[in-house]
């Protein structure tokens, strides 16, 4: 699928065949079959949430709903095995925990790793010709210069990390604003 | 003493009406007053006809049994110090001479030099050293005596034996092959083959070895010995131990032209202790063989009761069932009547009388306890020869599946009684009385003996718990505790029996036939099955292989371990799928994966 296309592709998720293997929703005990059953659950959150361009994730909540539920054969995912997962995917960089320290109750999906978002941020703004110009971080998302782009409407939390990034490598310098929400951000070449 | 036959488990076979009474370990065997190398440690049962040793090293090749009606009488000696308690079994004298002057030393295996009687009974009876004088000197009537040796280390000349008197160092490596041994052996009348002694001539050096040396003294090259009279050079290995057994079997050679009415003497040395124990019980089943003895030479059959019975000896010799002197008298009649009249009415009358005897031995053992237990060999009989019956093709039809509704009754109640059947299956259990220290050991090759056939015919493998209720149902009256069964289980590995203990992880026990019991069957097993008829649940396996449920679980959680299987669980129970993520995973290190669809190339930005 190509990765230039900027709007949310429409239309239905396609859920992998193992999607509708009961045993899919069950911890296996067997060592070599949990492995390979953790890559393909890791791979179908990050694929659905991208999907769907979601990007946080509460596992109370999200245990109800595809894609951790599957209606048709009637099985759910349990949710210390869903914490398990997302473990999985902090250490594998695609995730972090947010909320209460060690409640790990919700999660950030980062299924475009904040290294990848800032590169695009910044492509953009180079061939827009906004450097050295202050932008309110909210402008940088949601405004029209924005349209047309992935990152457009993307979530704040995660905007927020990608330009941290950006800030790391020294392209850019945030401000903090009137509030937390009215940051700005400067990007120098 | 013959050489025995033994269960693949070194148990004795016994004959069918033969029980154990008493088991002891760590016994050595005395030939007269020497110890005997061949049968120095075993184990030795005895039951109600036999003395039986099993060896420990070499069971199946040097395994002796001794028959009661052999032994005189036998006496106990206590231990003291560093000599163990000692049983001495005075045998009778063999009944004919000439028999004995024409009989051949034993051949080579097990049995060193021990003389066979080619007699009716098949008794053999040991013969001793013990008829020369302390000086090699041979008592008038008989041939040249032991052989006479002089100790390295202390220079005491010995007659015979393998430790030296004085200082007791063995024999072996010991013995001089000098001038003085030359001259002791010449100072002996002609040997039992007759010849001259003559000196054997080392090939490389020439040198003039003594005939019975084995390596030349000088040079150390084999000596290929002239062919002798005495049989048993066969059995000569290359080590210095043969030319001891040589010796030894000369005089056994020379031994056996002695006088007739020497008593022989064999002696049980008991180093792990319960030598009184098994001397009680040896006197009462040696008495107690004494009144068969009689019941055998008159008719010339083999009796049942070991009961001795007052003046009903004859009759109770002859009946078959009943001990009763009613039943006993018309059986007695109808023999004496049988050699005039022949045909269909002697026939008949025989079974009717069988029958008759039937019911009376029915009546009277159910009418108590004590009646029952005596009774109960009897019982057993007829109960096999109803099992014979049984196993017949006209029952076995009835068996059968998909036959109509009267059949299938008889086919039940055909079944119930094999059942049962299977029940009655052990004679002489093992018990603390009879085994003391060897206990564990005994019970586990009783168990193996018993649950071998049960085990292959189940598949292969038998939860511990059913295997225990079965064993002791069959056991009937001394049952064993648990806990004894558990320890005699896992002494199975120990003593190489086909049957091993195996704990699961999940802590289920089970027995197993080790040598057919395999996980690979398992697993393609439950793989086929799985294939047929979709995802299974324990109790779907169960059903299909007709085994226990624990056991059905155990196979579903071992093939998940192995990775064949995984488990899909629900409200509706646990239920396993053929693992397709290995399948997956299979094709995915086929496919080569590369990135994840996930990630952007990073490098095309940077």
């Amino acid at each position: 699928m190509s990765n230039t296309t900027a709007a949310a592709t429409p239309g239905a998720f396609q859920f992998p065949e193992i999607y509708n293997f009961p045993p899919f929703f069950t911890r296996q005990p067997n060592e070599s079959t949990w492995q390979e059953q953790r890559r393909q659950w890791c791979d179908l959150i990050l694929a659905y949430y991208k999907h769907n361009r979601l990007y946080s994730l509460t596992l109370a909540e999200a245990i109800t709903e595809p894609p951790f539920t599957n209606r048709q054969i009637h099985r759910s995912l349990r949710v210390d095995v869903l914490r398990e997962l997302v473990d999985d995917l902090v250490k594998q960089g695609n995730a972090s925990w947010t909320g209460a320290k060690n409640a790990k109750d919700s999660c950030l999906v980062l299924w475009r790793k904040p290294e990848v978002w800032a590169s695009m941020i910044y492509q953009w703004a180079n061939e827009r010709g906004l450097f050295n110009t202050v932008l309110t971080v909210f402008e940088l998302a949601n405004g029209d210069d924005a349209v047309g782009q992935e990152f457009h409407n993307l979530d704040s939390v995660t905007l927020r990390r990608a330009l941290d990034v950006l800030q790391s490598q020294g392209k850019a310098q945030l401000f903090v604003g009137t509030s937390d929400e009215d940051m700005g951000v400067k990007l120098f070449v | 003493m013959n050489p025995v036959e033994l269960a693949p488990t070194q148990r004795p076979l016994l004959s069918s009406s033969e029980k154990i009474l008493c088991i002891q370990n760590k016994v050595g065997l005395y030939q007269g007053l020497e110890r005997d190398e061949e049968h120095d440690c075993g184990t030795v049962y005895l039951t109600t006809q036999r003395l039986v040793y099993v060896d420990q090293q070499l069971p199946h090749e040097r395994s002796l049994a001794l028959n009661h009606q052999a032994i005189h009488r036998c006496t106990l000696h206590g231990g003291f110090l560093y000599t163990s308690a000692k049983i001495c079994l005075y045998l009778k004298p063999k009944p004919t001479n000439g028999s004995d002057r024409d009989a051949q030393p034993a051949e080579g295996s097990g049995t060193s030099g021990y003389n066979r009687q080619k007699g009716a009974q098949g008794t053999t009876l040991l013969e001793t050293t013990g008829t020369t004088n302390m000086y090699g000197q041979a008592r008038p009537g008989s041939s040249a005596g032991p052989i006479e040796w002089k100790c390295n280390i202390c220079d005491q000349i010995n007659r015979g034996g393998i430790k030296c008197t004085l200082c007791g160092v063995p024999h072996q490596g010991n013995y001089e092959s000098t001038d003085t041994c030359n001259v002791a052996a010449d100072t002996r009348p002609v040997n039992a083959s007759g010849a001259e002694r003559q000196p054997l001539r080392c090939p490389v050096c020439t040198f003039d070895n003594h005939e019975s040396m084995v390596r030349c003294e000088m040079c150390d090259t084999g000596l290929s010995k002239p062919d002798e009279a005495a049989a048993d050079q066969t059995n000569a290995a290359p080590s210095e131990s043969t030319e001891y057994q040589r010796l030894r079997t000369q005089e056994q050679a020379n031994s056996g032209r002695d006088s007739n009415d020497a008593i022989s003497l064999i002696k049980l040395s008991f180093r792990a202790g319960g030598a009184s124990a098994f001397y009680a019980t040896l006197k009462g089943a040696v008495d107690n063989s004494a009144w068969e003895l009689i019941g055998i030479d008159s008719f010339g059959e083999h009796t049942v009761p070991p009961a001795p019975l007052q003046g009903q000896q004859q009759s109770a010799a002859v009946a078959a069932a009943g001990t009763s002197a009613a039943a006993a008298n018309s059986p007695l009649l109808a023999r004496e009547r049988r050699p005039t009249t022949g045909g269909i009415s002697t026939i008949v009358n025989t079974a009717h009388e069988t029958q008759q005897a039937r019911d009376v031995t029915l009546r009277s053992a159910f009418s108590d306890l004590d009646a029952l237990t005596a009774k109960a060999n009897e019982i057993v009989s007829m109960a096999e020869h109803i099992a014979t019956q049984l196993n017949s093709p006209a029952a076995s039809k009835l068996h059968r599946k998909g036959a109509a509704e009267s059949d299938e009754d008889n086919a039940e109640r055909v079944d119930a009684f094999r059942q049962y059947l299977l029940d009655l299956g052990i004679d002489s259990p093992v018990t603390r009385d009879t085994a003391g220290a060897v206990f564990h050991d005994e019970l586990a090759r009783e168990l193996c003996d018993y649950l071998e056939n049960y085990v292959s015919q189940c598949g292969g493998t038998v939860a511990l718990v059913d295997a225990y209720c079965l064993y002791n149902r069959a056991r009937e009256f001394s049952l064993v505790y648990p806990s004894d069964f558990v320890q005699a289980c896992e002494k199975f590995e120990a003593l190489r029996l086909p049957l091993r203990l195996r704990e699961y992880p999940s802590g289920l026990l089970v027995l197993e036939d080790a040598s057919s019991a395999s996980d690979a069957l398992v697993i393609s097993r439950v793989g086929a099955y799985i294939a047929s008829f979709g995802p299974i649940t324990a109790s779907d396996l169960a059903a299909i292989e007709d085994c226990a449920l624990t056991l059905a679980e155990e196979r579903l959680w071992l093939c998940e371990r192995a990775g064949a299987l995984c488990r899909d669980e629900s409200v509706e129970g646990v239920r396993f799928y053929a693992n397709a993520f290995a399948a997956a995973a299979a094709a995915a290190v086929g496919a080569g994966r590369g990135e994840g669809d996930v990630q952007d190339p990073l490098w095309q930005y940077i």
